[in-house]
């Protein structure tokens, strides 16, 4: 590759952690519950894009590429090391500008919710945070749960019935 | 009525309130933000400025200027445990880099003495594997797997008095992997040298009976779930001898043609990092090496298999394939090994040993009486139903869209897989095992005789378990519906 080609590959790589390394970092976040780990996941991911790049490796679809690498990274990371189940830190949600009751009601339905989703699989829980959360298309889900958009919609659906079934009780 | 109104596949009002809130995300810290757009710039930077670079002008893998980023590298990235950690990545990179395309003379240092759980740990297992992925002839191949099985029992020897009992499981899998390495290319060898294979057989075996030996050895004093894993392992390495003995028998009878020594079987591993829609082909020198050899014979279109009986089987789609060739005209068969290709219907004929790596199936998988399969990185649309077959394994990466149905046959394993539907064993007289795996529906085990473990499982509906002699054994299953019978204690 000429010294033109490799600038121009640079520039868009950067382009690409610029426009995709915060939503990656609130995805990891809201995992791992934990803003120190979802940087390594952040920093790790982008790594391994670098790598794939490195060898060749081009991916369609950039944002649920990158998705399924930090996933991967959790699913990796829990596995080693099962979660600890800690409340979120409150004050790093609070907004001070905000209305006082407002905010309980919210921090409370965000507790709520994020207990229900701990109680759902993996699986059911990144469709979840990518499709409703994350607003990806069925199309990235699918790429980045590596289903077909029918078996994905198929997930969704039993996902979205399980949480409010959770929520429900 | 409940708050939360039931409008299908769409979220009512309340629920899309609730992930709203849990959507609000605090400010990621602008100094990490910072630093960490710094390293990944920095990364880059190292990467495609030595890609240019006078120094590697015999190519980008040349060692002097690998080590002079590597000495960079150490001076940015030193400061911290994260630091570390990138740096640990970029070291896989460039290792990789070195053994895969040619460079020499690289010393693997720290790696090489890595225990799992270790940050450089992940390089020494991806330079065994390039270095598996690599090694053309079939025997060679084999005994270096067995070998790399060996390293991890070294690594488990030296965890245990450390105490780091949470990283055994990750050595124990990667054990089984080695073993499924070696298995895989000793039934490659048989295709392209039968005679030569038999040897090979029967030296693998002894290999594996040894390390099963060794395994129990250690079991004294280990906590339970440790235990376990330990045990699984021993069941891993006895199979995989009981099958090169069972095949060694079994392929006297075979027809020896069956491919020659160019068509290898590829390495058991994927990588960790996916290939995704639009990838490039491999280097002609790559697909030399990791060309399957797939026996994969096209069936009429009038096949006699039978319809899923468990999960109706969506339509082919292609809108997501996992990258590989897209083998055209449906259902086959398999004898031999199958790597990432897209098949519609897939059946192990009668007496067949078939191995799949990263294979798409659109359809189902059937395993007939006396077949064997191992699976490992599989996505299955539909089911994989086997009855009388002597052994199936659905290994780590896998993904099964139906139900996995094993009926009347020898050993199976179905571990670290997601399944949508069922995982059911019945009537089965080998060894089996349930483990690490996602299951949408039940786990049903009923009337086996061989023993069965049952560990670490999240299981949407039930776990069942009938008329088992012995008993099942295993535990910390997560169910969210009931565990039942013999299984209610697991």
């Amino acid at each position: 590759m000429n010294k033109s080609g490799v600038a121009s590959n640079k520039k868009a790589l950067i382009q690409i952690y610029e426009r995709h390394s915060p939503e990656i970092f609130r995805y990891a976040y809201r995992m791992l519950d934990n803003q120190e780990l979802a940087e390594d996941c952040v920093a790790d991911t982008f790594l391994r894009l670098l790598i794939a790049v490195r060898g060749g490796i081009v991916a369609e679809n950039i944002r649920a590429y990158l998705y399924r690498i930090a996933h991967n990274w959790i699913v990796d990371h829990f596995r080693r090391q099962p979660p600890v189940q800690i409340s979120l830190d409150e004050n790093l949600h609070a907004n001070p500008e905000g209305n006082p009751s407002h905010l309980v009601t919210q921090e409370l339905d965000r507790q709520r919710i994020r207990s229900a989703l701990l109680q759902l699989s993996a699986e059911q829980r990144q469709v979840i945070e990518l499709r409703f959360i994350e607003n990806c298309s069925h199309l990235e889900v699918a790429a980045a749960v590596g289903k077909t958009v029918e078996a994905t919609r198929a997930l969704q659906k039993r996902a979205v019935e399980a949480l409010r079934q959770i929520l429900a009780e | 009525m409940s708050e939360f109104e039931n409008l299908e596949n769409e979220l009512d009002p309340r629920l899309q309130k609730m992930l709203k809130a849990y959507g609000i995300m605090p400010e990621r810290n602008p100094e990490s933000a910072v630093r960490g757009k710094e390293r990944f710039v920095a990364m880059l930077n190292m990467i495609f400025d030595e890609q240019t670079s006078p120094q590697s002008a015999s190519g980008w893998f040349a060692l002097p200027g690998w080590s002079s980023i590597l000495s960079r590298l150490r001076e940015t990235f030193a400061s911290s445990r994260r630091m570390r950690a990138i740096l640990a990545g970029l070291v896989l990179l460039i290792l990789f880099a070195v053994f895969a395309f040619g460079g020499v003379g690289m010393t693997v240092y720290a790696a090489s003495s890595s225990l799992p759980g270790d940050t450089l740990y992940p390089l020494k297992t991806t330079i065994e594997n390039a270095r598996a992925g690599l090694t053309p002839n079939s025997a060679s191949r084999a005994r270096l797997y067995a070998e790399y099985a060996g390293q991890r029992l070294s690594e488990i020897q030296s965890l245990i008095p450390e105490g780091r009992y949470a990283d055994i499981p990750r050595a124990t899998d990667e054990f089984e992997r080695d073993i499924q390495g070696a298995v895989a290319a000793v039934e490659s060898q048989s295709q392209t040298d039968p005679a030569r294979a038999v040897a090979v057989r029967a030296e693998i075996a002894a290999i594996l009976r040894g390390y099963a030996t060794i395994l129990s050895q250690m079991l004294a004093g280990l906590p339970g779930d440790v235990q376990l894993d330990i045990e699984g392992a021993i069941n891993s390495s006895q199979s995989a001898a009981e099958l090169l003995d069972f095949d060694d028998d079994f392929n006297d009878d075979e027809d020896d043609a069956m491919g020659d020594e160019n068509n290898d079987a590829p390495s058991p591993q994927s990588g960790s990092t996916p290939q995704l829609p639009g990838s490039p082909q491999p280097s002609p020198e790559a697909s030399a090496t990791l060309q399957a050899t797939a026996i994969f014979t096209p069936l009429p279109p009038a096949t006699e298999l039978p319809p899923p009986t468990a999960i109706p089987v969506p339509s082919a789609t292609h809108a997501v394939t996992d990258g590989g060739p897209v083998v055209q005209g449906g259902d086959g068969t398999c004898q031999g090994s199958l790597g990432a290709v897209t098949v519609e219907n897939l059946e192990v004929p009668q007496g067949a040993s078939c191995t799949l790596d990263g294979t798409r199936v659109q359809g189902n998988i059937f395993v007939r009486n006396g077949a064997a399969l191992t699976a490992r990185g599989v996505t299955v649309i539909g089911n994989i139903q086997a009855e009388g077959a002597r052994l199936v394994e659905v290994l780590a990466g896998s993904t099964v869209g139906g139900s996995i149905q094993l009926k009347q046959g020898g050993s199976a394993r179905v571990e670290n897989v997601s399944v949508t539907g069922d995982i059911q064993f019945e009537s089965n007289n080998g060894v089996l095992s349930a483990a690490g795996n996602q299951v949408g529906g039940n786990i049903q085990v009923f009337q086996n005789a061989g023993g069965i473990t049952i560990a670490n499982n999240f299981v949407n509906g039930n776990l069942q378990c009938k008329e088992n002699s012995p008993a099942p054994s295993g535990g910390n299953n997560t169910v969210q519906g009931n565990k039942e019978d013999q299984c209610a204690g697991l």
